[in-house]
């Protein structure tokens, strides 16, 4: 069973991010949820509709489900005028979204000639058709170059600035974290967080990452942090300490005093990304990973 | 119905009309050809050849109506051709995930599937139209090529004409009906063509080998026997009863199946 009892609200407005883990039920849940598969039980509404007759949302929704569909031998605009015909939408409107997505000039062109970025920019401008007041949409930055990635995170902000609501799944953390005001969080099926993304970061813990000058240090830099009271944890030829960023000073006072002298002294703070991490199972030696390869990435 | 303008914007795409167009054209004219030059030839084909399938002698084609001599023979290649861009159109739609895209914007999936139907369906007529106009158009100047008197085809033309359209189209809509069939069960062109082509072609006359008798009540067989107007051990009436209860089974297979299959692609 992909989704179990998972029961979820999201608010109107808004981004809304909703992530899990591979094979933790985020794709069987937008189907359900678009009336692509049908559940075995439950209920779920969709603009306050059942989703037993998707037919009578449908026209208020607007979705990109996995990746890009389309059909290569035509052209952008005749890939979207076949997609407003089937939703009885005027032509004009076609036009309008081309626009919106930054596709104006390029919509003659076949779709099998559109880069990923194109063809990623040529999905949302089919979900926009319907001037959706849902939009639902699995990896939109997928395939996407940094700047591109920018321009659309920017893009689905200004549609909910404008009022509709962006339900956007993907497993780019840091994407997410930049873009939602809300967040769902599944795991197996079951649901793990639902709620602001403020009050989630503000369950996230800090630590101070410290290495001595000589990892033959390390042992008496361990007992001295524990003398303090501090809960550490060593990874590689770094402690990490559990305690607020605002007294790392402390750290290092200890340590002075105790004759040891720090070639490291890091204030950490969880990232989505740490937490999604921690909230789904991550092991602790997986967590200390991330955090590493974190401190690489900033250059720490 | 909605559904139906954005399958023919889909379908009225070069490669597949031009493609669907040219082929079904081209096989009608060589089909023709060898007809006309195997006729004066004095050639026969082997018992085991299938119903209605064959070659026509110079009398047979001599007759009224013998101008349609060539369609028996034309249209099995030409239902092959359908069946396999049926298959392919609806196949197609699994193998992009435009499926996703299009049940999500219309999740009425019989009025999707019915929309898919008639533009195929229109897509066919068109196919069969031309298919049947060249074996018409090219049999007065081979039949003068090959010394064939054609003085008795006036005889009746009209109704030569209208009853030998008729069955064309009705066989032609079919084999497209056991191509979409096949193509909504299997979700895979590749695996449709070749199961369709497989049995049809293949299987079938394995089966016209072991048990003559039966083979007359397959599709294959007795789509060929209505286009050749019945045949001695199958008349017309029931080929086309037969022919429209293989044709309404593949559609009613094929909406069933669509409405109540999750679409996970």
């Amino acid at each position: 069973m992909a989704v179990n009892e998972l029961t979820f609200e999201v608010p109107e407005g808004g981004v809304v991010g909703f992530v899990g883990p591979n094979g933790s039920g985020k794709s069987t849940t937008i189907r359900l949820l678009l009336g692509l598969i049908a559940p075995s039980g439950g209920t779920a509404t969709v603009l306050g509709e059942s989703i037993a007759h998707p037919e009578r949302y449908a026209g208020r929704v607007g979705a990109l489900i996995d990746s890009p569909a389309f059909v290569g031998s035509l052209t952008g605009r005749d890939n979207l005028r076949s997609l407003a015909a089937l939703r009885g939408l005027p032509k004009e409107r076609i036009g309008e979204v081309l626009k919106l997505v930054g596709l104006s000039g390029r919509e003659d062109d076949k779709a099998s000639t559109y880069s990923l970025g194109m063809k990623q920019r040529l999905a949302i401008a089919a979900a926009l058709l319907p001037d959706p007041e849902l939009m639902v949409l699995d990896e939109p930055t997928n395939g996407l170059d940094p700047a591109g990635i920018v321009e659309i995170r920017e893009l689905l902000k200004s549609f909910a600035m404008e009022g509709r609501t962006v339900v956007v799944s993907s497993h780019l953390l840091g994407e997410i974290q930049a873009m939602v005001d809300y967040l769902v969080m599944i795991r197996f099926g079951d649901l793990v967080y639902s709620g602001s993304l403020e009050g989630l970061m503000e369950q996230a813990t800090e630590r101070v990452v410290v290495a001595p000058e000589f990892p033959s240090d390390i042992p008496r830099l361990v007992e001295v942090i524990e003398a303090s009271g501090w809960t550490c944890h060593l990874s590689h030829d770094e402690v990490s300490i559990d305690m607020p960023a605002a007294r790392s000073a402390d750290v290092e006072r200890a340590a002075t005093a105790a004759g040891l002298t720090l070639r490291m002294l890091n204030p950490e703070a969880e990232t989505l990304e740490t937490v999604f991490l921690r909230l789904t199972g991550a092991t602790d030696a997986e967590l200390s990973e991330q955090r590493r390869a974190q401190r690489h990435r900033d250059g720490g | 119905m909605r559904p139906f303008r954005p399958e023919f914007i889909r379908i009225w795409r070069p490669a597949f009309f031009i493609g669907g167009f040219g082929v079904m054209a081209g096989f009608a004219a060589l089909v023709s050809i060898f007809i006309y030059t195997a006729a004066k030839n004095g050639a026969t084909l082997p018992p085991t050849a299938g119903q209605g399938a064959g070659f026509a002698t110079t009398a047979q084609i001599a007759r009224p109506g013998g101008f349609l001599s060539a369609l028996a023979t034309v249209s099995r290649p030409a239902g092959v051709v359908l069946l396999a861009l049926w298959a392919i159109a609806v196949a197609t739609d699994y193998s992009t995930g435009l499926i996703r895209v299009i049940v999500q914007a219309y999740p009425k999936r019989i009025q999707l599937m019915g929309g898919k139907i008639t533009a195929l369906g229109v897509f066919t007529l068109m196919a069969a139209t031309i298919t049947f106009l060249v074996v018409v158009v090219l049999a007065r100047p081979l039949a003068r090529l090959e010394g064939i008197k054609v003085d008795a085809w006036k005889t009746d033309f009209v109704s030569h004409i209208l009853k030998g359209y008729f069955d064309f189209t009705v066989v032609a809509l079919v084999w497209g009906l056991i191509g979409l069939m096949l193509a909504v069960l299997t979700r895979s062109s590749a695996m449709a063509i070749g199961i369709g082509i497989g049995f049809l072609l293949v299987v079938e006359s394995l089966i016209t080998i072991v048990a003559p008798d039966a083979s007359k009540y397959l599709p294959g067989g007795t789509l060929n026997t209505l286009v050749a107007g019945g045949t001695g051990g199958l008349s017309w009436g029931a080929a086309l009863g037969l022919v429209v209860l293989y044709g309404v089974i593949a559609a009613v297979v094929s909406l069933g199946v669509f409405r109540t299959r999750d679409i996970v692609s």
